[in-house]
């Protein structure tokens, strides 16, 4: 009783974010494009749930009787090099890319918050230090410098995830803040100050959850961003390293043998643009529906 | 008169301002491969002397290379070897990094700048025509293209051009900057398009138009969709401002309407994020020119890593993070000629 009593005042308490969330779930099945980028992600994350049983045969398993073998009935992507089935080691890459992509993007979605946050809210000094720190990670084309760090720290998976945080962090440090200093001046944050709100309490309540509609665009685009990268880390050998059915190092050894097999490098190209296609058009109908500027009148 | 005096003055200050600003972003590329090159597991005093060096022989050359001071007189001495254009010594080819980039900075500079320039084409022209058919099928296809563009991995986009237009059509060549029987130009500005133009040898201007094209048009891709995506909202934008309806009341061609005044406005975020996207580009040359066997710096960068030279590997790199600073600076001093609120802003 004490329980469902509790329960009913919460939702009463947050009811408004339920109509909202509602609304923004009612708009986004408004958009197509959208409908299918999110089935196609769905179905992303359960492959990578799943991989071990969707997978007809072992991403690891040399079979070099069966080399070489041409997409068919027995093995839809054909088999590569070592007569691994190259269907099979796609499904087990899902979970690779998609780990990668979760890790990359929340570590340095953190840091970027905290560090953005930071650098809006307090001291003109400490902005300027924070910025000209971040400045330093983007006078860098990306994958140039996650290639030196990646190759600082040794070839490896977890390297390349390392490295890819490490710079990564710096856009979401410039987006926060930009957001930070924009909603620093409003009213509200004045009130709260004015009824003696402390610092902490006034960023996480007030100032962070609104500045998060942009957070969550970018991370949604950048899980595809981050997921070609490792691959384009992968493909040039600082990634993943063999055995592991990561899509890029696929490509880089099919690369090999491409002119004879043109199977090999074909298909785990076409999971990559898959994945971040699927990323791509969540990301462009999340930002349709969340910047305020479009979302009550339409576009 | 006066009015474009002070414009000129305030230009001039706007531009110095800008150059000098290069100077705290120069240390801290330095002070960032400087950190780098901390952590990498290599002994540049052991690869100084070679495998047969030993033990009291490396433990001097560490003391001649500044191993035993403390980290900011390292830092200082790389500081003054980086100014004095010592990017250290590659052992992949036994040569100082510094003339490697000599070497192979044309063809990746040749690569790129053909690469913008379909960008900036391509992508206008698409972005433009995409925006002109609003929710026609042009427009939709456009659209199609520009979000198939940030989804496709141009190493692989790369590596299907190869399969599909070498292999199956043999309409492109395989790789390199020249066919094997044809010589270079004469060495001008290292760029063979340019120079087998500058020299008059046409025959050598067509081969190395057919090896650049392939490679220019995939590495654009992902930029050219970029930039499409852009114009179109940018343009789209432009087509709701006062300044629309006031060129249409006074009775202007719908053509001078877009081209004169919409476009003319829109293309001005475009043109910074063309700066960018060279960024991009330079990154990307390293994929590119790997597969497509192109001899620049990003393939010897690729190469130095596969061989452990690391020293090869921060040279370019650094040499990239200049080159980015260099374009982006033109482009803040191009928009800044352009658009007269940034200089008094």
């Amino acid at each position: 009783m004490k329980l469902a009593g509790k329960i009913e005042n919460w939702r009463k308490s947050h009811e408004s974010t339920f109509k909202e969330v509602k609304f923004t779930l009612h708009l986004l099945r408004q958009n197509p494009l959208t409908v299918v980028g999110f089935i196609m992600l769905i179905g992303l994350i359960i492959i990578a749930i799943l991989a071990g049983l969707i997978a007809p045969y072992s991403p690891y398993e040399v079979v070099l009787a069966r080399k070489f073998l041409p997409p068919g009935r027995e093995h839809f992507f054909g088999t590569d090099e070592l007569g691994r089935d190259i269907f099979s080691r796609i499904i087990h890459g899902t979970r690779i890319s998609l780990i990668i992509g979760i890790f990359v993007v929340s570590v340095s979605l953190s840091i970027g918050v905290l560090v953005g946050a930071i650098a809006g809210f307090y001291s003109k000094k400490t902005d300027e230090l924070l910025m000209r720190l971040t400045d330093i990670f983007l006078a860098f084309p990306m994958l140039v410098l996650a290639l030196a760090i990646g190759t600082a720290l040794g070839p490896g998976i977890q390297n390349a995830m390392i490295a890819l945080s490490v710079i990564w962090w710096a856009w979401y440090a410039r987006l926060v803040r930009a957001q930070v200093l924009s909603i620093r001046e409003t009213q509200y944050i004045e009130a709260a100050r004015a009824v003696g709100g402390r610092d902490l309490h006034i960023i996480i309540k007030h100032v962070l959850p609104n500045c998060i509609a942009p957070v969550i665009v970018n991370a949604s685009m950048d899980m595809g961003y981050v997921i070609i990268t490792a691959a384009s880390l992968g493909f040039l050998g600082v990634g993943a390293q063999p055995p592991m059915p990561e899509w890029g190092l696929m490509i880089s050894t099919g690369r090999m043998y491409m002119m004879d097999y043109w199977w090999l490098p074909t298909f785990p190209g076409l999971a990559i643009v898959y994945a971040v296609l699927a990323f791509n058009l969540v990301g462009d109908g999340l930002r349709d529906v969340l910047d305020p500027r479009l979302r009550r009148f339409g576009r | 008169m006066t009015q474009n005096r002070v414009r000129t003055v305030n230009l001039r200050r706007y531009v110095l301002r800008r150059i000098l600003l290069i100077i705290p972003v120069l240390l801290g590329i330095s002070l960032m491969t400087f950190t780098i090159s901390q952590v990498i597991p290599s002994d540049p005093a052991q690869l100084a002397l070679g495998g047969h060096a030993r033990r009291d022989q490396i433990e001097a050359m560490r003391e001649k290379l500044g191993f035993y001071e403390p980290v900011y007189v390292q830092y200082w001495i790389y500081l003054k070897n980086l100014l004095r254009g010592d990017l250290g010594y590659s052992w992949m080819n036994k040569r100082p990094v510094l003339d490697n980039v000599r070497t192979f900075f044309p063809a990746t500079f040749e690569l790129t700048l053909l690469a913008m320039f379909f960008t900036v084409i391509l992508g206008t022209g698409l972005g433009v025509l995409s925006a002109t058919h609003r929710d026609k099928p042009l427009d939709h296809v456009s659209r199609f293209w520009a979000l198939s563009g940030v989804s496709i991995p141009i190493f692989w986009l790369g590596l299907m051009v190869q399969l599909i237009f070498y292999l199956r059509l043999g309409w492109i060549p395989y790789g390199r900057r020249l066919d094997a029987g044809i010589s270079p130009p004469s060495h001008i500005t290292g760029m063979y398009t340019l120079d087998s133009l500058l020299t008059g040898n046409f025959r050598v201007f067509a081969n190395a138009l057919q090896h650049i094209i392939a490679p220019a048009l995939v590495l654009s891709y992902a930029s050219m969709a970029v930039l499409t995506r852009m114009t179109r909202a940018s343009l789209l934008d432009a087509f709701t401002q006062d300044y629309m309806k006031t060129a249409r009341a006074k009775g202007l061609s719908e053509r001078t309407v877009i081209y004169k005044h919409a476009l003319k406005n829109a293309l001005l975020p475009t043109f910074t994020v063309a700066g960018l996207q060279y960024g991009y580009m330079l990154g990307g040359s390293f994929l590119i020119e790997t597969v497509f066997s192109w001899p620049g710096m990003g393939r010897f960068a690729v190469n130095s890593i596969i061989k452990l030279d690391f020293q090869g590997v921060m040279g370019v790199t650094i040499v990239i993070a200049l080159m980015f600073l260099i374009v982006n600076l033109i482009v803040d001093i191009l928009y800044a000629l352009v658009d007269p609120r940034i200089r008094y802003g």
